[in-house]
């Protein structure tokens, strides 16, 4: 099914790929709808947002090439400097905080012998609620006189916090609504991955007197490495990227405590209008995402051992 | 739904031991302390939707109201205009699937059984954009549907800025190849050699053998068109065209004239056409969670 399978060399490249369009008509008729379709709201408009940094663009008026000159400007604002730092700490605090949540919960849950698919819908049920709402919950979840948090501080005797209002906990409270929201997800892919262990494994280390802890650390953990990986780059990906959150919750604030990268490209384009600078910093961090993109590339294929799409 | 797990770390057998025992209970209690951390504020937001004002504003707060105030969702049904931004939601996501399915089918259809030239690298072309984060979008497209090239029309606050681009869903053909690539050859050959067409072979017979992924792709849809925000928030500006997650959000969040119970009741009402078909079609959904990480 593959064109050109059959065709004689004899015949020369040119011959050849004639015959493969020739007879290649009716697929490409096929494709076309999807290729015009792509060509302008894929590959141009990504083509498009890698050189919208190098232009001076203005609605209406349309764009003129300004080399760097976005670059410089977007890189000497401290606003910038300071949507960097905010996006790391909150990256960080993802990591530190979230990370080993799901592998954790994961390996937990699959040992269960009852219940499991109830826990399994417990953990994954705040993926079903849309984000707006969420925060709407969340955002009661949080306040500083009524809300659950600060109840459940008070259950322990801890002074009550102001979770959002405050420049200091502002990251952290959005890193915990995030991780909350999120880890369930995580978790039922380590479930997944989890029932194509071996059971053989097991029953060779139980044979040869290994205790559980043992069998977790060197049976379970190694096999859970590959997806491990994989989750890392995808929870670095989506949290430098983060920004509906702080919009919504803090509308940056307080005091730009929650200001990330993303939210920065957003204000650029959408409040000063400076599309050329949105497109700049969005570039930069497009250049970021990619490498980390690529990596995840390499090693999805590693995982699904070196198979080709 | 799922497959069943044989053995895991811990066996049977290791169960009679009285510290794996303690072990097993600890596990156990760590999922069941999981649950109630996961659950409690779903109630606790249930029972604040069913207070009154004064209710929530106790102090020392009470999870449980006085009596259940139901009235105040019909308040957030009218308060929010849940009628009009339903009906707006349902519009915009019946367009995208007018403008998906045909495309995305086509395609994954010539993908799967027809001669294509340069097939691999047409393959890789479209599946190369699953990597661009999504984040890289959001200026050029804006600026597209302002001026969308060739055509010069401006698209944005109508739904058109949805429907066009509804069908460059790299994702969407990955997934329907993944499926006709199941469906054997032998069967389109024979129907070819009835005569029949390759639409009508598209039509007639790949696609009623491949409900069950078009069906995921269907509710994995409504459930983006549901809960997306920021996108339609950007595109969307006149409230007329307004999804009901833009109208939760500028009444919530921009203006605050709510009280917090109707906000939560209103939070209540937009959560449960998700909650319920998740339920419904559970297997679908997760059959199509295992891809969803794809996109980051």
């Amino acid at each position: 099914m593959i064109e050109g399978s059959a065709i004689p060399a004899a015949g020369g490249r040119r011959h050849r790929w004639a015959k493969a369009m020739k007879n290649g008509r009716l697929g490409l008729l096929f494709l076309l709808p999807a290729l015009c379709i792509f060509a302008m709201f894929q590959w141009y408009t990504i083509f498009y947002g890698l050189i919208l940094g190098f232009q001076k663009m203005i609605t209406g008026l349309g764009a003129t090439w300004v080399g760097l000159a976005n670059f410089k400007s977007v890189l000497s604002d401290s606003l910038v400097a300071l949507s960097f730092r905010n996006t790391l700490v909150f990256v960080g605090l993802c990591l530190v905080f979230g990370y080993m949540v799901p592998v954790v919960v994961a390996i937990a849950l699959t040992e269960l012998r009852h219940a499991r698919g109830f826990f399994r819908l417990a953990i994954y049920m705040p993926n079903i609620i849309p984000g707006i709402a969420l925060y709407i919950m969340w955002l009661w979840i949080f306040d500083p006189a009524v809300g659950l948090l600060n109840q459940i501080l008070g259950l322990f005797h801890l002074p009550p916090q102001e979770w959002l209002l405050n420049t200091k906990t502002a990251l952290f409270s959005l890193m915990l609504m995030a991780t909350w929201a999120g880890f369930g997800s995580t978790a039922l892919f380590y479930m997944a991955s989890l029932t194509s262990v071996p059971e053989e494994l097991y029953e060779a280390a139980e044979i040869d007197g290994a205790g559980i802890w043992r069998r977790i650390f060197h049976i379970t953990l190694p096999s859970l490495k590959t997806t491990m990986l994989i989750m890392l780059l995808l929870q670095i990906l989506a949290t430098v990227q983060v920004f509906q959150e702080p919009f919504v919750m803090t509308g940056g604030g307080p005091n730009n405590a929650t200001l990330t990268i993303m939210y920065q490209v957003y204000r650029y384009a959408f409040v000063y209008f400076e599309f050329g600078k949105a497109g700049a910093l969005g570039f930069l961090t497009f250049l970021f995402l990619f490498v980390l993109s690529l990596l995840y590339m390499r090693y999805s294929k590693i995982a699904h051992g070196g198979e080709e799409v | 739904m799922a497959k069943t797990v044989g053995r895991t770390a811990i066996s049977n057998f290791d169960l009679k031991r009285p510290e794996v025992k303690a072990g097993y209970l600890a596990c156990s209690i760590m999922a069941v302390v999981l649950a109630v951390f996961m659950i409690y504020p779903l109630i606790w937001t249930f029972m604040g939707a069913l207070k009154t004002p004064k209710e929530v504003y106790l102090i020392p707060p009470r999870l449980l109201p006085e009596r259940a105030n139901w009235a105040n969702f019909i308040t957030a049904w009218k308060a929010f205009s849940f009628p009009r931004f339903t009906l707006n939601t349902f519009l915009l996501f019946a367009g995208i699937v007018l403008f998906k399915f045909p495309i995305t089918c086509m395609a994954a259809y010539a993908f799967s059984f027809l001669r294509v030239p340069a097939r691999r690298a047409l393959f890789l072309a479209f599946m190369v954009t699953l990597m661009v984060p999504g984040m890289a979008y959001m200026i050029p497209s804006y600026l597209i549907l302002y001026r969308l090239p060739i055509f010069g029309l401006n698209l944005l606050n109508t739904y058109w800025a949805f429907w066009l681009p509804a069908g460059a869903d790299a994702f969407a053909i990955l997934l329907l190849k993944g499926y006709f690539d199941g469906i054997p050859g032998e069967m389109l050959e024979a129907a070819r050699i009835d005569g029949a067409t390759e639409m009508i072979i598209l039509s007639r017979l790949v696609l009623p053998l491949a409900k069950p992924i078009l069906a995921t792709l269907f509710i994995l849809n409504f459930m983006g068109v549901w809960r997306d925000f920021m996108w339609p928030y950007i595109v969307l500006r006149d409230s007329s065209r307004w999804t009901i997650m833009i109208a939760l959000y500028t009444y919530v969040f921009q203006s605050q004239i709510l009280t917090p119970n109707i906000q939560l009741a209103g939070m209540m009402l937009a959560t449960i056409p998700p909650i319920t078909i998740f339920l419904l079609f559970q297997r679908y959904i997760l059959e199509g969670i295992t891809f969803a990480g794809i996109k980051g």
